[in-house]
């Protein structure tokens, strides 16, 4: 039975595993990017809203997030032109494990039992799905 | 209106919108062949009625899951998202022939499963 699956995956699986992996990239680099961008913007507290604090967010950070941002979109229809969409929307899942590692890396976030639990589960799961592309 | 209301809708249109990418693309591996330069295929694409429909209803249903979250908490609406990772596939099988391996779905109640601890935690 996957076997014939196999055989039915749609031209490049190969090349649509990297459109997925630079979706996932580029897309966690996005959301540590505008966390670091508004974690500057912090002396502003009280004064959200304002002109100033406005123009502020006008920064690379969060410019730059933004464009990771679109960016990740256009990698993600790469993807989704090779690969099953019932495959790589779970797959993508994985952004959770990276944007995890990540803010505790880069951010020191609190890091709680429950959500290393979380994270250990997802990663089986999207192991188990991407096994189907061992035999391609 | 109640505000589990607007997380379903949500959900129901980041599904939809995931759907119409997958169209909007199928149908342009094909239209693309004849178009030479890049920046043609591009612009060819993002004025693709489904590709710019699907982006549309994911700009309305971050709207929608604004609006979820103004009135309750985090933790109580993020399993909601684990919703959508059974309706894709079984949408995706329904309107694209995706198979369903055993691989597939047992993984996916795996990541579901993942995803509820995190939200419990």
């Amino acid at each position: 039975m996957d076997n014939q699956h196999a055989l039915k995956v749609p031209q490049n699986t190969t090349l649509g595993l990297v459109y997925l992996l630079l979706n996932l990239l580029i897309s966690v680099s996005a959301q540590f990017l505008l966390k670091a961008g508004m974690l500057e913007l912090g002396s502003f507290q009280g004064q959200e809203g304002t002109i100033a604090y406005l123009l502020s967010m006008i920064n690379w950070k969060i410019v730059g997030g933004l464009v990771f941002y679109a960016s990740g979109i256009v990698f993600w229809l790469l993807c989704l032109s090779k690969l099953d969409l019932s495959f790589a929307y779970p797959a993508a899942t994985f952004q959770y494990v990276l944007i995890f590692i990540g803010s505790w890396y880069f951010f020191e976030e609190q890091v709680g039992l429950m959500r290393v639990l979380g994270m250990l589960i997802i990663s089986l799961g999207v192991i188990i799905i991407s096994l189907d592309y061992k035999k391609t | 209106m109640n505000p589990i209301f607007y997380a379903v809708v949500s959900i129901l249109l980041v599904a939809t919108s995931q759907f119409l990418f997958k169209q909007g693309v199928s149908e342009l591996s094909d239209e693309l062949q004849e178009v030479p330069s890049i920046w043609q295929k591009a612009i060819k694409a993002m004025f693709k009625p489904t590709i710019f429909g699907g982006l549309a209803l994911n700009g309305i249903a971050a709207f929608f899951w604004l609006l979820a979250l103004s009135d309750l908490e985090l933790s109580f609406i993020f399993p909601f998202l684990a919703l959508n990772y059974i309706l894709i596939p079984v949408g995706a099988s329904i309107l694209y022939k995706e198979e369903l391996t055993s691989n597939r779905v047992i993984g996916i109640f795996v990541i579901c499963a993942g995803v509820l601890v995190i939200a419990f935690s």
